[in-house]
């Protein structure tokens, strides 16, 4: 069976690209909620551009690498009556975060030292 | 072998003291190198036997067989019947036979006394006709030299009527010590089992050098007497037990080896002992009887690896010089002991073997020829390595009576009247150094003093520095009140005393070495007085020392140091004693403790807290606060348990200890040990070493605190000392923050600040405080006014961070290692 995707450049005519974000170890939740939706921590670059993720009061420190092959994030648009089903491709993953460092804890005073402008939020996981 | 007692007669000296036995006899005439000629096979077969004297006045050097007809060939006649007769000196010649020479000998016996008589004896069949008369001879001999005797003692008498008139030009005459050096190995005045040894020793080497093999030879002798000396054995057994074998032959024991190249197992032989006994010589004496060319190398060649090495080379090695003067050559290193150590291990080096020739062949180089190394000194660093590789021989002095017949027989040719008392009473002064009796006696003939001025004036002294030890000693012994024999001086009467200790020392030189041994050993002389006089005067004696030597030093004025043994003198009055006690070498802990000492203070000084160095300097510290701050710091009242079931009292002691550690900037820090590998907890700076004395260690009077407290300590300081900082890092924040708000015009704040101003701040509250503004402030501290939409921003940064949270997972990567059975894939 073939299944056709529906390529949907943005509105600027460029895709979009995403990052896979690659941890060792598991998110929890304290309020035993799913994840879903939720706010998951800030993603930094440092100068240098390797990425920096903060977790709670957790700090991890990882590298960006590239995919051997590339993914495409697919999204199932349910037709109704007589419509098809059709896949849309959303954005593209090229590279992935890989954080494979034990993280640092942060104690202390709450940190805000790092001016948000200097850094990107480039993505948000959840 | 009848020639035996002929042989062994007619000496260049008499001999002196010294009983020979017939196995002597036996050995020298073993020993002796007849060198056989290629050309000459016949001669191999008498040379054993064929023994030529030569007469009292005859030098070796220089035989003078200077005769009209040339009796006496120095090559091997052609045509001619002759006789091979080998010197004393160990050259060869050969006499040429003649009818006449019986008669000839006899005339020059009567005309020339200076000429040698020859007197020849053979075994052999081939030559016999010479000795058809032998008994005649022999007749004819003794009649010689009897009278020979005579006309000596009358040319005595002759010349000393010349001496009185004054005609006396023996000016240019050569010293005595040439003179009267021994000229064979009769003549040696060492001890016999010395020149023994060393004789079998090089011996050892004619397997090698001439191919002749000694210990084959010396077996041969013995079972050549075996019978007669098993006949002496069975008279003697009863009463003595032949001593003098067994320690001849416990003395090669290790001596009758031959390695694999038929050298003997050590391949050098080192001589030492005081100087004047006649090492050197000795050697000499014997390498010639072994039939070997000298050649010396002394303290006045130069002595540098490349010269070394060239001579080792030279001497010992390249063919063409092997053979020179036709015979081998024999080194003899003298003085080695000033060589320095390259030099010495380029020896040892050719002797071991590793020696390895430059140049493609690459060939080991291997010695061929015996070497005899001279030193005074046997544990002088430099020889360290060598007295394992050699024949170590030690030359005792010799004995008075010995040296004395010697020294008689001297000075009854050179008309010295001299009786027996003086001549032993000379030796007895020079520690029986035969150069330096020899050089007084002849500088008495010269300057015509009689003997007794000699004996009671400085000539004839020894002028050899005594060690370091005997220095010592000397220092702090009295010498026994016996009496001497001949210069009646009692010397334990203090005026000798005097005079002996300073000459010692002067001759000694090195004083501050010397102070330093009196200063560490003084103490361990037996004090008669209760009030330590003597420790208080010689410590000032000391002090005085001290003070005009740093004098001396600074001002240059070295004509002080005369003044300098003075003071050994003062400790030898002071500290002397007569019975012996073990001086130790000084290991000189007070010039290494000074600077240690001061840079510990020093250091100490200048960490101290402010308000208590204010009033210490490093001369009251030491002396007053250390010995007591260690047990402040150390109470015997901690006791080394668990801080859980501490006292209230102990947690205060501690308190208070961690409190004065801190004022005195002490701690502890974790050092290894040296010896036993464990850690232990050492102040720091190391104020128990400053305070800590010798005695006290040995008694062990103080107990310190166990590891374990030590630690806690430790702990204990680093902890408080953070404490602080951050509280001085607080204060100091929050003072620089005072000023600031009221230009900032910030009302509000203004009055919080002003209202907690003059409280005391406790740490948390501040540091809450600070953060709080902290958030506010930017970098030139004024404040900030936060938007409200970041102000939004950050607090639902704040309420989104709450929630998830991540867990960091170890080795989750890691390959699954699973339990897998064969049955189970099938």
């Amino acid at each position: 069976m073939q299944i056709f995707l529906k390529y949907l450049p943005n509105e600027d005519g460029v895709t979009k690209e995403w990052a896979l974000v690659e941890v060792q170890g598991e998110l929890g939740s304290r309020e035993e909620t799913s994840l879903d939706g939720q706010f998951v921590g800030d993603l930094y670059y440092n100068r240098e551009g390797s990425p920096i993720l903060i977790i709670g009061h957790h700090i991890l420190f990882g590298n960006v690498q590239k995919l051997e092959k590339p993914f495409a994030v697919l999204e199932k648009v349910r037709g109704s009556n007589e419509a098809k089903t059709e896949y849309s491709v959303k954005a593209v993953i090229k590279r992935k975060l890989c954080f494979r460092e034990r993280p640092k804890p942060i104690v202390g005073a709450f940190t805000n030292s790092s001016n948000p402008n200097d850094t990107e939020e480039l993505v948000q996981v959840g | 072998m009848d020639c035996d007692v002929e042989n062994d007669d007619p000496l260049f000296f008499t001999e002196t003291g010294k009983r020979r036995s017939r196995d002597d006899v036996e050995f020298i005439k073993l020993t002796k190198r007849q060198r056989t000629t290629p050309s000459n096979p016949t001669s191999e077969l008498d040379v054993e036997d064929t023994i030529i004297d030569t007469d009292e006045n005859v030098d070796s050097e220089s035989v003078p067989f200077i005769v009209p007809y040339r009796r006496v060939l120095r090559h091997i006649p052609q045509d001619i019947p002759y006789v091979p007769v080998t010197t004393e000196s160990g050259s060869r010649v050969y006499l040429r036979i003649l009818q006449t020479e019986k008669k000839t000998s006899e005339e020059l016996g009567e005309d020339e006394e200076d000429e040698p008589r020859k007197l020849i004896t053979t075994e052999g069949g081939k030559n016999c006709q010479l000795f058809n008369n032998w008994g005649a001879i022999k007749a004819e001999a003794r009649i010689l030299k009897d009278r020979f005797h005579r006309s000596l003692a009358n040319i005595v008498e002759n010349e000393d009527v010349v001496a009185g008139l004054g005609v006396d030009n023996r000016c240019e005459e050569s010293l005595w010590v040439e003179k009267y050096k021994p000229r064979s190995y009769l003549d040696l005045l060492s001890e016999e089992g010395t020149n023994k040894t060393l004789l079998h020793w090089l011996k050892l080497w004619d397997k090698s050098v001439f191919g002749t093999d000694f210990l084959a030879k010396v077996k041969m002798t013995k079972d050549k007497y075996a019978n007669l000396e098993a006949k002496e054995k069975e008279k003697l057994e009863k009463k003595f037990h032949s001593k003098g074998a067994n320690a001849a032959a416990n003395a090669y024991a290790g001596l009758d080896e031959y390695d694999e190249m038929g050298r003997p197992k050590l391949k050098v032989a080192l001589l030492f002992g005081p100087p004047g006994l006649g090492k050197t010589t000795c050697a000499h004496v014997i390498a010639k009887h072994a039939g070997y060319s000298v050649r010396e190398m002394n303290a006045s060649d130069d002595r540098s690896v490349d010269y070394i090495t060239k001579v080792l080379d030279d001497a010992l090695q390249s063919k063409s010089e092997i053979f020179q003067d036709g015979k081998p050559n024999c080194l003899i290193i003298d003085e080695i002991d000033g060589a320095p150590v390259a030099t010495v291990n380029v020896l040892i080096e050719l002797i071991s073997g590793n020696s390895v020739e430059k140049g493609k062949k690459k060939l080991k180089k291997v010695l061929k020829r015996p070497i005899i190394c001279i030193c005074n000194d046997l544990y002088a660093p430099s020889l360290k390595e060598l007295r394992k590789h050699a024949l170590v021989l030690q030359f005792f002095p010799v004995t008075v009576a010995c040296l004395g017949e010697r020294l008689h027989e001297i000075s009854l040719r050179e008309h010295l009247h001299l009786d027996n008392g003086t001549i032993q009473s000379l030796c007895e002064k020079s520690e029986c150094d035969i150069r330096s009796c020899l050089s007084t006696l002849q500088f008495l003939k010269k300057k015509n003093c009689t003997p007794k001025d000699a004996l009671f004036s400085q000539i004839g002294m020894k002028d050899k520095s005594k060690g370091l030890f005997s220095v010592w000693s000397d220092i702090f012994t009295i010498p026994d009140s016996k009496r001497n024999r001949y210069d009646n001086v009692d010397p334990s009467k203090p005026a000798v005393r005097f005079n002996s200790v300073l000459r010692v020392v002067q001759s000694y030189g090195e004083y501050e070495k010397l102070l330093g041994g009196v200063f560490e050993n003084y103490l361990r002389s037996k004090f008669k007085d209760c009030y330590f006089e003597s420790i208080l005067e010689g410590l000032s004696w000391t002090n005085w020392f001290c003070e005009m030597n740093a004098s001396i030093q600074q001002h240059q004025n070295y004509s002080l140091m005369g003044y300098l043994p003075i003071h050994f003198v003062a400790c030898h009055f002071l500290f002397g004693q007569r019975a012996w006690f073990k001086i130790n070498f000084p290991s000189n802990d007070a010039t290494q403790k000074i600077p240690r000492t001061r840079n510990i203070i020093s250091n100490m000084l200048s960490e101290v807290v402010p308000s208590v160095g204010r009033f210490l300097d490093a001369h009251n510290a030491i002396t007053d606060l250390l010995p007591s701050l260690l047990s402040v710091i150390q109470p015997s009242t901690i006791r080394p348990v668990p801080t859980q079931i501490w006292s209230a009292r102990e947690r205060e002691t501690l308190r208070n200890i961690v409190e004065v550690m801190i004022a005195y900037n002490l701690s502890y820090s974790q050092m290894k040990s040296v010896e036993s590998g464990a850690y232990n907890f050492v102040l720091e700076p190391d104020i128990e070493a400053l305070t800590k004395l010798k005695l006290q260690d040995t008694q062990g009077s103080k107990r310190t605190f166990a590891y374990a407290v030590k630690q806690l300590v430790a702990r204990e300081i680093e902890t408080e000392k953070m404490r602080r900082n951050d509280n001085v890092l607080i204060d100091s924040r929050s003072q620089s923050l005072l000023p600031k708000p009221i230009e900032a015009n910030n009302s509000q704040t203004t009055v919080k600040k002003q209202t907690q101003e003059f409280k005391v701040p406790k740490p948390v509250a501040v540091s809450s405080r600070i953060k709080a503004e902290m958030t506010t402030k930017d970098f030139f501290g004024r404040t900030v006014a936060l938007s409200a939409q970041k102000t939004q921003d950050l607090l639902a940064l704040k309420r989104r961070t709450s929630g998830i949270y991540f867990r960091f997972k170890e080795g989750y990567s890691n390959a699954v290692r699973r339990l897998v059975k064969m049955k189970d894939l099938e």
